[in-house]
């Protein structure tokens, strides 16, 4: 497993129908192979139907999917490609040993010996039924299952929704040490941001069905910048400067904008860097501003 | 996945396996005191088919009840199949694995289907011998009494397959558990009862036509399966019910049970040795239904699958 310029998901106009309404249009996307991507957006924005459309439960009514250069949910696909569903679903009434040996019969590249080393490090006993472990448990057997199948791709809708916070926190670490180890691309969603931040380097933000953001999350950072100022001031920017959201309280406005590489802002500006959750607030507030991949983006 | 369709429905399998041996017994012991009862009671007819009848009322207190087994076959095996995975969100666990959809499908319907199909067979073979015990009294009829039909022979197998695939399919329809099982009793109950309540069965075959030569005191063949009885007059033509009934009075000479002795009955009826036949067209009939609803089933659940 490379990290490095491999793109591991491409998505071309992908759109998703249910009945009448788009679920997700027009949706372009690439994310390169190492990435822990954050898939973000408020609820019913869209982000569980691209993972569906990822892993092969749904098929796009209109557009192009592909993972690893494949069509997705296939047979020579799915073995590279593991999904931690919403809810974390597990079969309640199987014990802890069962999972996996489901596990073990569903994939042939399964890893037996590493799913009960994590599940004996996590002190989760084998014997237990599954609907009998507390919340944070289901999870980490949920994570293992999916571990187990040691994928290139991994992706986890809402892994860390109805945790406590000691849980959220152990599930995450226990994500980002497989990282670690095995080098693989992990996309995990959520709508809430705090989450991911520190975590992830690549950002989606998904918005009403449509790709809003889609980027390395430094770069990002590096090309929008919180403004605060005369309010006078804004009406005068720069031509290259373009105004995500603004705010004006009296003679004094905030700005966050995004700008090309290395701006040059009127000393009258204070600038700062704009954090993940205050940039992905801002784009969600204004559903027709957008910062999609440049055709530079190879060269990054 | 041999595994994992055991391992979920290993419950059904055992439950249904306890049921099929706990009945076969009672019908062995029962078949063997037949056997035993028509040696000691060789020659005294009237006493080997008194005896054998209260032997048959026993068993039949639990045989009446059999033809409903479909009904259970459809609740307990094919609507929690698909409507428990749809309803726990496990088909998004189970179908994101390394193996396709189709090969999921195919493995734990095939398994399951397989596994409905020989009970369905054993039980119809047990009450098969089971009934043979009575050969040479008038219990012994498996086409003229239609509840014995439908519980010896193939046609038991036919539609414990098909209440299990009406099953399966109100699971991918509505995709919860609760639901499925209620469309799943309506609707195979209401296929048991629409055959009797539209006397579907008496079609499979034209009927042969017999005239008695007496109104009543002569029967049609042994275990026939009688359509419909007429009256006729000498000119053959048909006398309303009505009509054939006569008041008997001292100037009047009066049929058996109040029958005009002018008359003669017609019946209409199905010979014994058609029961292969209308055992293989309910099979077909029945494997007819189930295939349009198994690839409903799978049709649903590939199509969209979430």
């Amino acid at each position: 497993m490379t990290v490095g310029t491999d793109t591991v998901l491409t998505a071309t106009g992908v759109g998703k129908r249910y009945r009448r309404t788009w679920a997700l249009r027009d949706c372009s996307l690439s994310v390169p192979a190492g990435r822990v991507v954050a898939l973000v957006g408020p609820n019913g924005a869209g982000k569980t139907t691209l993972l569906h459309l990822v892993v092969g439960l749904l098929a796009p009514t209109q557009g192009e999917l592909s993972v690893f250069g494949l069509p997705p949910g296939r047979t020579n696909t799915l073995p590279r490609v593991a999904f931690m569903a919403q809810d974390r679903p597990l079969y309640d009434g199987f014990t802890v040993a069962d999972m996996l040996r489901f596990g073990r019969h569903m994939n042939p590249g399964w890893d037996h010996d590493m799913a009960e080393k994590r599940l004996a490090t996590l002190e989760i006993p084998l014997n237990r039924k599954v609907g009998k472990l507390s919340g944070g448990q289901q999870a980490q057997v949920a994570l293992t299952v999916a571990l187990g199948k040691r994928p290139d791709l991994m992706l986890l809708d809402e892994p860390l929704a109805n945790l406590d916070p000691l849980a959220r926190h152990d599930l995450m670490r226990a994500l980002m040490s497989a990282v670690a180890e095995t080098g693989m691309t992990v996309v995990l969603s959520s709508h809430i941001v705090a989450d991911l931040e520190n975590t992830c380097d690549w950002l989606i933000v998904l918005n009403r069905g449509r790709v809003q953001v889609s980027g390395d999350l430094e770069e990002l950072a590096g090309t929008h910048r919180v403004l605060t100022g005369p309010a006078e001031l804004a009406d005068t920017l720069p031509a290259q400067v373009a105004v995500v959201e603004e705010s004006r309280t009296g003679k004094q406005a905030t700005l966050l904008v995004r700008t090309a590489a290395a701006p040059v802002f009127d000393p009258r500006w204070t600038a700062r860097p704009a954090g993940l959750e205050e940039l992905v607030l801002a784009y969600l507030r204004r559903p027709d501003a957008a910062a999609l991949p440049r055709p530079a983006l190879a060269s990054a | 996945m041999l595994w994992l369709t055991w391992r979920q429905h290993r419950s059904q399998v055992l439950v249904t396996a306890a049921l099929l041996a706990a009945l076969g017994l009672f019908l062995l012991i029962n078949g063997l005191g037949n056997a035993d009862l028509a040696d000691r009671l060789a020659g005294d007819q009237n006493a080997l088919e008194a005896a054998l009848g209260d032997r048959f009322r026993l068993v039949n207190n639990v045989l009446t009840w059999l033809p409903l087994a479909p009904a259970l076959i459809g609740l307990f095996w094919g609507a929690p199949t698909l409507a428990r995975e749809f309803e726990k969100g496990t088909h998004r666990l189970a179908w994101t694995q390394s193996m396709s959809l189709r090969r999921w499908l195919a493995v734990k319907l095939g398994v399951l289907t397989t596994l409905v199909v020989l009970a369905g067979l054993a039980f119809g073979a047990m009450n098969s011998a089971w009934l043979a015990t009575f050969e040479g009294s008038s219990r012994a009829e498996k086409f003229g009494n239609v509840g014995m039909f439908v519980v010896t022979g193939v046609v038991p197998a036919a539609w414990w397959l098909f209440a299990f695939v009406v099953g399966v399919a109100a699971g991918a329809a509505f995709r919860r558990t609760m639901p499925a099982i209620a469309v799943t009793l309506g609707l195979v109950i209401a296929a048991i009862l629409s055959l009797f309540l539209f006397h579907v069965r008496e079609n499979y075959a034209t009927p042969e036509r017999v005239v008695l030569a007496d109104p009543v005191r002569s029967a049609p063949p042994n275990d026939s399966f009688v359509v419909r009885t007429e009256f006729i007059d000498a000119n053959g033509r048909v006398v309303p019910e009505e009509v054939a009934y006569v008041e008997c009075g001292p100037n009047r000479v009066c049929g058996f049970g109040g029958i005009d002795p002018d008359l003669r009955q017609v019946i209409y009826y199905h010979p014994a040795d058609r029961y292969w036949r209308f055992q293989w067209t309910e099979t077909a009939l029945l494997l007819a239904a189930t295939l349009a609803l198994g690839a409903v089933a799978v049709g649903r659940t590939a199509r969209s699958r979430i």
